[in-house]
């Protein structure tokens, strides 16, 4: 069984005869069991590809829609049941992700593992059943839209992108999810759902052999029919953003400000990706936080709010670096950040920060095998990328500080597209 | 459980557990607390996380974290029933998994940051109180820039008592307090507090025990904190209009349950098939078979007796909504829910509080609720009454609950 020493944790992989690949993490001691499915196919996938290059495009949000509308069985109510046995079930759909997932205080969970595996694998999604969903999905759609940090986080991407969905929520807009149909769904569902396609995660105090038993026993009795791979559809775009400054009035009493920069992901394999986001993130760290001197001459002098942030994500096919403040005064802030960011990127960080930040990170990593579900979910999502929690952390420990200021002196920080949220 | 008392009103908890990775110290001081003290208080919070005289900046503090390899430090002040409760507490990674004695270095920070905050001439610098109170500004206009946090501000407000004294304090508030204001707050509190020193983790109890009597050498105090019942006023209803899509709606309902004696643990079970789980009653008629909302739950707070719903819905639908509340309401009275929901109650609660012990924040909490609080019961015991209750049970637990206090912000709040 793989061990690593360092964080203390074994772990067994298996692939079943469907294809189904199972990860099953030891928690001895523990009496919190659960199990994640997860499938690679999240809002970002609305338009995907099969080997030919041919499209099979749904409405956006139709991720979304469809992991509401996969809790409902023929004859039964897929959350009573669980709770019938203590199990605590939910999903979430992320731009490259679906997952469904429970969690229990029992450790036996033969029961309810069969039951995730059941429900997921059984399309029973009914035309009147998505009409009654629909203005429940609208109502979460009006709630994201209240949301300012939200608002401002779609917006910057709007400004950013042309065409890309990153543009949307992963709810969809409210004429996509008022369009999208019970075929939508089952075309989507046939395409992402294969179990060849997909993960389980258990994590469980009990027997691993036993637990890989229980789902080859499962997947044996059912027939899943051959599956082409689907992937998303190639976007492209340029580096020059869509729209310079976008602004919003909302109903708000505190003004935000977002400056985002268009990243080059293209073609980079997701550990070089990794090393992009950690190496742009411990300069960003070592410079725009407390650990730079100024940073508090900064704050003295009102040229930022204690809430200043920056943050960064890549992908595939997208990649950004977002600084935010709470302010109105756009123009201020930009003057600001391209000042800083050049002397950043002039005078460099030093390897001492860099140590500091790594100690920050591996201990947190390291507290993060004390949370069970938190733990199960990020070793799920990284199956998706390919990425391992353990890889992450060697990728971090690899990271030198000419390393990370090569990395940002490559980007062109030069062209950021603002997105403004004013009181009305 | 290891316990220590070197003085009257001083507690030491050590709670050695090979499970985690994690140790938690927190240091909680508890005081009978009072409405016009909690703005101070709230301030006081973060003048003490600013800095401190051993690491008196933000690069100081954060190079001292990181040297204990991201350790995370936090210093808050909530009120709790009707006592105040100001806790310092840092989490860092075991020892052995980082191959260096980080315990001491754990216990010296919050030392240094509880015992010696930057106070220089009977003030905190003005640089520093100028900044804090900008973010208390700050904080407060974000936190209510969400309107679910603003109705749930309203309510609470509309009810008054401990709820109310749990709400970030006002512009007005804020603008009130002096530097020596915070001062004497801290030295009040430092001088009469009841304090509870807990740790969690794998720690050897002799060690820790020297530690903490070395990093906190606290004199005797008297100190008697009890979580009394809260007598509300009449109903009472808050309004903002706004313009924005949802309409959100804070319920406050008095239930009679204070602490977890008694009946509480038939309430907690009531509350599930209420709804505080997916398969009660409100996510199942009002979402689920109406289509009225995305969201709607209720939370019992047991340490204050009373019963929250929330929701965000279309301003269309507010009367239904309101009604269809009130329904559930009824039909809990009246025992309109069948055996089965109580089993599935019981049987979610049940599992909920058995997984919480592997959470180490979770488990520190225990320690420290059953050191502080009179009514608590053990998991144990806990367990036992939640297996213990039936359906008659919990339709006498819900028998008082009453509307107390409603907030609602968004369109259509002025016809509601």
């Amino acid at each position: 069984m793989p061990e690593n020493r360092r964080f203390r944790q074994t772990w067994k992989e298996h692939v079943c005869h469907s294809g189904l690949k199972v990860i099953v993490i030891e928690k001895k001691g523990f009496s919190t069991s659960g199990a994640m499915l997860i499938t690679p196919y999240g809002s970002l996938d609305y338009i995907q590809e099969d080997s030919s290059g041919r499209e099979y495009a749904s409405p956006l949000g139709t991720a979304h829609f469809l992991e509401h509308k996969l809790f409902e069985s023929e004859d039964n109510d897929v959350t009573r049941q669980f709770s019938q046995i203590g199990a605590n079930v939910n999903a979430f759909t992320s731009y490259s992700e679906t997952a469904y997932y429970f969690t229990t205080g029992e450790s036996h969970v033969e029961k309810p593992l069969n039951m995730l595996l059941d429900f997921v694998q059984n399309f029973a999604v009914t035309d009147a059943s998505v009409e009654k969903e629909r203005p429940i999905i609208l109502e979460e759609y009006q709630m994201y839209q209240e949301d300012p940090d939200g608002r401002l986080f779609q917006e910057s991407m709007r400004g950013l992108y042309h065409c890309h969905p990153i543009r949307e929520d992963i709810v969809g807009t409210e004429a996509s999810i008022s369009a999208i149909t019970r075929q939508d769904l089952e075309a989507a569902y046939a395409r992402n759902y294969h179990p060849g396609a997909m993960t389980l995660v258990i994590l469980s105090a009990a027997d691993a052999e036993e637990l890989i038993e229980t789902v080859e026993k499962n997947q044996s009795g059912k027939q899943f029919p051959h599956q082409e791979k689907y992937v998303r559809k190639n976007w492209q775009e340029d580096l020059i953003p869509e729209q310079l400054c976008i602004e919003t009035v909302m109903d708000v009493q505190s003004q935000k400000t977002a400056y985002s920069f268009k990243l080059n992901s293209a073609g980079m394999t997701a550990a070089q990706r990794l090393e992009m986001e950690w190496g742009i993130r411990f300069a960003l760290d070592s410079w725009f936080t407390p650990m730079n001197p100024l940073f508090q001459t900064w704050l003295d002098e009102e040229r930022i709010t204690p809430y200043f942030s920056t943050d960064t994500d890549s992908a595939q096919d997208y990649a950004y670096l977002q600084i935010m403040d709470e302010t109105a005064k756009a123009d201020e802030l930009r003057e600001f950040i391209l000042r800083q960011l050049n002397a950043l990127c002039e005078k460099g960080i030093s390897e001492e920060h860099v140590s500091q930040l790594k100690r920050r990170t591996i201990g947190s990593n390291i507290r993060l095998f004390d949370y069970p579900s938190e733990l199960m979910n990020a070793w799920a999502r990284s199956t998706v990328t390919n990425v391992s929690l353990f890889d992450e952390i060697d990728v971090i420990e690899h990271l030198t500080a000419d390393r990370c200021m090569e990395i940002l002196r490559s980007l062109d920080l030069s062209n950021p597209a603002c997105a403004k949220l004013v009181s009305r | 459980m290891f316990r220590d008392h070197p003085s009257e009103g001083v507690h030491i908890h050590i709670h050695k557990s090979d499970k985690f990775r994690t140790v938690i110290l927190q240091v909680a001081l508890i005081w009978p607390g009072e409405k016009r003290e909690s703005a101070v208080y709230f301030l006081l919070s973060s003048l003490l996380s600013d800095s401190c005289l051993k690491y008196p900046g933000k690069l100081e503090v954060s190079r001292r974290l990181d040297e204990l390899y991201g350790a995370s430090l936090q210093i808050r002040f909530r009120p709790v029933g009707n006592a105040n409760r100001m806790s310092f507490s840092i989490s860092a990674c075991e020892s052995s998994c980082v191959g260096e004695d980080i315990l001491p270095g754990m216990f010296e920070t919050v030392s240094e940051f509880l015992m010696r905050p930057r106070i220089e001439n009977g003030k905190f610098p003005d640089s520093v109180f100028a900044e804090c109170r900008k973010q208390a500004e700050l904080t407060l206009m974000m936190a209510y820039d969400e309107p679910g946090a603003k109705a749930d501000y309203l309510a609470a407000e509309a009810y008054g008592g401990h709820l109310a004294r749990r709400n970030f304090p006002s512009q007005e508030e804020l603008d009130q307090i002096t530097n020596e204001d915070t001062v004497r707050a801290w030295e009040w509190m430092m001088e009469h507090a009841r304090i509870d020193i807990n740790i969690l983790g794998n720690v050897d109890e002799d060690y820790v025990r020297t530690l903490a009597k070395k990093s906190f050498p606290f004199h005797e105090r008297r100190c008697e904190c009890r979580v009394e019942k809260h007598s509300p006023g009449s109903y009472a209803c808050m309004k903002e209009v706004r313009d924005i899509p949802q309409t959100h709606v804070v319920l406050v309902y008095d239930t009679g349950h204070l602490g977890l004696a008694g009946m509480s643990p038939s309430f907690v079970i009531a509350n599930g098939i209420f709804g505080s789980l997916p398969t009660s009653m409100l996510f199942q008629n009002i979402r689920e078979k109406q289509g009225l909302c995305y969201s709607i739950d209720s939370s019992f707070l047991s340490m204050d007796g009373i019963l929250k719903v929330t929701c965000a819905i279309s301003p269309d639908h507010l009367e239904a909504l309101l009604k269809s509340v009130q329904d559930q309401i009824d039909a809990m009275k009246n025992g309109a829910f069948s055996e089965e929901d109580v089993e599935i109650s019981k049987c979610m609660y049940i599992s909920n509080l058995i997984s919480s012990y592997d959470s180490p924040g979770a488990v520190l909490s225990e320690d420290y609720r059953l050191s502080v609080c009179q009514y608590s019961l053990p998991r144990e015991k806990l367990l036992e009454e939640f297996e213990r209750v039936g359906k008659e049970d919990v339709v006498r637990s819900f028998q008082n609950v009453v509307l107390r206090a409603a907030a609602i912000v968004g369109p259509g709040g002025e016809n509601a």
